[in-house]
Parts: structure tokens; C-alpha cells; sequence
């Protein structure tokens, strides 16, 4: 083979390559969404929050969203139309020796908190829930087998959607990106789709 | 919900567990193939259980474990009527279930006392972190009383409707005994009969 086709073959590539690089995201059809996790015991190191999508048709697929540490704050672009639940999230903690880190399992299956139904585009708000430790004693089994311990999630009424959305915006979402208007718009209609209105039985 | 510290993770204890578990997981009620297996206090219960949508393949993973396996429908009961604290799910639970096929009809042995059911379940996976099933649960809270001649009796089709996440829509108890009662005498013959007596709220 000869230099000519391989230069067009490199040409044709990085063309396409360019092209797939510089086309605007069509957000007619995606979603953003967003909430906050808070710590009974105010020791909150979010690192993150998985989501999963959730199909009758087809298999999972699952998403970290991006989170900040100690406000709690966690959010995920680009979601298509369909159904999002969080399975769990996890904390970390850094110290001189190091980190250490510990994740919370959410249900997968049956009511939960974090679920959306995702039929429009738009910014949903996925709530702010504040978790804590359940009080229990260990036993000689639980330390030996390494038994679980669990904590409960309840929702907090007093959230402030806005702040959290302003937070992002500010801080994570470049100007240049297409959801920088799209959120700055929200804010100031205040028109973000609370999440739990999408998946009331 | 659980929490779980990310440098523990004690393999072996997990796969003793998971060996264990494959070897003693068919201690369920399972069903009856021959009606000359019933002593004189037993009762078959005869049954049905219908997850709308039915369970894809994609949405568990083939899993056997003491805890149940994966893809099958479980009805915890009882024989006594007691307040339960929590969905718990061991062994015990298990071993005091009717493992069954979702839309297949159960023929299941037991002696002839009050039943009553809990909660059902359907194990989706397993958790190698916790050593524990992840569940999906099926509300349950009804009682059947066989009486003292009864041999054999249909209680009744229960159909669990759902949504994407597995939350149950409905609940409905459905009489379907014309045509589970064909399949009952075509499995067993005519040696017994099958008495309708379905599922009562608890």
C-alpha cells in the first residue's frame, strides 16, 4: 500500500474523530439530575452515589454520579429517558495513615428513596434524605463474621433545592457546556421537576 | 439498609458459605409427584403465583445459595400466627417457603394445620461484601385453614402486578381452580380430590 491511501485513511479518521468532538450534545432528549445526602453526626466525605437504570426490557446500566464531599451534593448529566434509581452511596475519609471507606446499600428493588422517571428532558431534583446509624450492640458473631451494620435514610423537608443547583452551577458546570443555560434558566424560574412527583404510585 | 466497610472482605468465610449453600438449598416445600407420598395428616396445597411483568433473565443472576436461589418465587409461612419484626431472610425462612415458578402451578405437601403467609420474596443476587441475597419482597398476610378431611386443597392464584422498580401495583387473588384443578387430576388422578378453600386476609 502506498503513503497516498494511508495519509487519506489518517485524514478520514481524524475527521471523524473531530467531527464526534465538536458536535453539540442534543439536549432535547437528555436530563440532569441532582439532590444532597446529609449526615445525622455531621461527618459527611461524600465520594459518591451510584445510580442504575431501571428496565422491565432491558439490562441495567449503572452511573456514578459526581458528588462534593462535605456538602453532600451529588449530580449526573446527560441521562436519557427512562427510569434512575440510587443503589448506594459511599464515603471516604483521609487521613495521616491514609483512607478509609464505607459504602451504604440502598434497595435495589421496591420503594427506595433517589428514584426518577425521567419522560421529559429537564433538571429533576432528587430530593435531600439525612442518614444515621442505627444503634446496636455487636456480637461475638457480628464481629467475627463481619456482620453489617445498618442505618436508616429520612427525607428532609426543609431542603433547599436552589442552593444546591446554584452550588453546581457556579462551581462544576463550565459556560461553555450546554447545560449552563439550561440550568441558570431552572434556577431562576425555579422550575426544576421534583423527582418524587415522577414516581408516585 | 447497610453499611459496609470497604477493607473488609473475608473470601473464604464467603465461599464456605456459598458452598454450604448450593448443597442444602433445596429445603423448601417443593412440589409433590405422587399423591402415595401423603401420610394421613397431610394436606397438598395447591397453588399459583403470576409476576406482571414476568421475570427476565436479565434482571437477576443465576445464583443458589442458602438463602434461596435466584429466579424462583418464595412464600414464607407458618404454621403459628405471630407478629414479625422485620423481612428477615436466613435459612429458617427458606426452609419455611413454597419455592415456586412464576405462572406454574405448586403442588405442595404439609401437615394439616392453620398456614399462614408472611412475605413472599425473589432473590436477584448476591452480595459477596455482606454475605447476604438481595431481594426483591412480595406482600403477603393471608391464612388458609385446611379442615381435618381435607386431602388436597386449591388456595388460589395470586398475581403481583409491578413497576420498572419492582414495586408491587396490585394484588390481586384470582379463582382460576376450573383450570388448575384439570391440571391437578391429569398430574394425580382421581385417588383424592381437590376442594377449592383460597387465601384469607390474616
Amino acid at each position: 500500500m502506498g503513503k497516498k491511501p494511508i495519509l487519506l485513511l489518517l485524514v478520514f479518521f481524524l475527521t471523524v474523530c473531530l467531527s464526534c468532538a465538536t458536535t453539540p450534545k442534543d439536549l432535547s432528549q437528555l436530563a440532569f439530575i441532582f439532590g444532597r445526602i446529609e449526615s445525622a453526626d455531621g461527618d459527611m466525605a461524600l465520594e459518591t452515589v451510584d445510580f442504575i437504570s431501571c428496565s422491565l426490557h432491558e439490562k441495567s446500566e449503572s452511573w456514578e454520579a459526581y458528588a462534593h464531599r462535605q456538602k453532600g451534593y451529588f449530580w449526573l448529566n446527560d441521562l436519557k429517558m427512562g427510569s434512575y434509581r440510587a443503589v448506594r452511596f459511599s464515603q471516604r475519609n483521609w487521613g495521616l495513615g491514609g483512607s478509609s471507606g464505607s459504602y451504604y446499600l440502598l434497595n435495589k428493588y421496591g420503594p427506595g428513596p433517589f428514584m426518577v422517571r425521567i419522560q421529559k428532558p429537564g433538571v429533576y431534583y432528587m430530593g435531600t434524605y439525612k442518614y444515621g446509624m442505627n444503634p446496636k450492640k455487636l456480637s461475638v458473631a457480628d464481629v467475627l463474621l463481619g456482620t453489617p451494620a445498618t442505618f436508616s435514610l429520612v427525607k428532609v423537608e426543609n431542603d433547599n433545592p436552589q442552593e444546591i443547583l446554584e452550588w453546581i452551577l457556579k462551581n462544576k458546570i463550565s459556560k461553555k457546556s450546554p447545560w449552563y443555560s439550561i440550568i441558570e434558566k431552572t434556577i431562576k424560574e425555579r422550575s426544576w421537576i421534583n423527582a418524587e412527583d415522577t414516581v408516585k404510585l | 439498609m447497610q453499611k459496609i466497610q470497604l477493607n473488609y472482605k473475608n473470601i473464604f468465610v464467603i465461599t464456605l458459605f456459598i458452598l454450604i449453600s448450593g448443597l442444602i438449598s433445596c429445603v423448601s416445600s417443593q412440589n409433590v409427584s405422587s399423591v402415595s407420598s401423603l401420610r394421613e395428616n397431610d394436606v397438598l396445597l395447591v397453588g399459583k403465583v403470576i409476576i406482571d411483568p414476568p421475570l427476565q433473565s436479565h434482571e437477576y443472576r443465576n445464583i443458589i445459595t442458602i438463602q434461596g436461589s435466584t429466579g424462583y418465587i418464595y412464600l414464607h409461612y407458618s404454621n403459628q400466627l405471630k407478629p414479625i419484626k422485620d423481612l428477615e431472610i436466613g435459612f429458617k425462612q427458606v426452609a419455611n417457603s413454597i419455592k415456586t415458578e412464576n405462572g406454574k402451578s405448586f403442588f405442595v405437601k404439609f401437615n394439616n394445620q392453620p398456614l399462614y403467609f408472611y412475605y413472599g420474596f425473589i432473590m436477584m443476587d448476591f452480595n459477596t461484601d455482606t454475605g447476604e441475597g438481595v431481594y426483591a419482597y412480595l406482600p403477603a398476610g393471608w391464612v388458609v385453614y385446611p379442615q381435618s378431611k381435607d386431602k388436597a386443597i386449591y388456595i388460589g392464584t395470586i398475581k403481583y402486578t409491578r413497576d420498572e422498580f419492582f414495586r408491587i401495583t396490585k394484588v390481586e387473588l384470582i379463582d382460576e381452580f376450573d383450570s388448575v384443578s384439570k391440571e391437578f387430576y391429569e398430574k394425580y388422578g382421581n385417588t383424592i380430590k381437590l376442594k377449592k378453600s383460597l387465601l384469607k386476609a390474616m
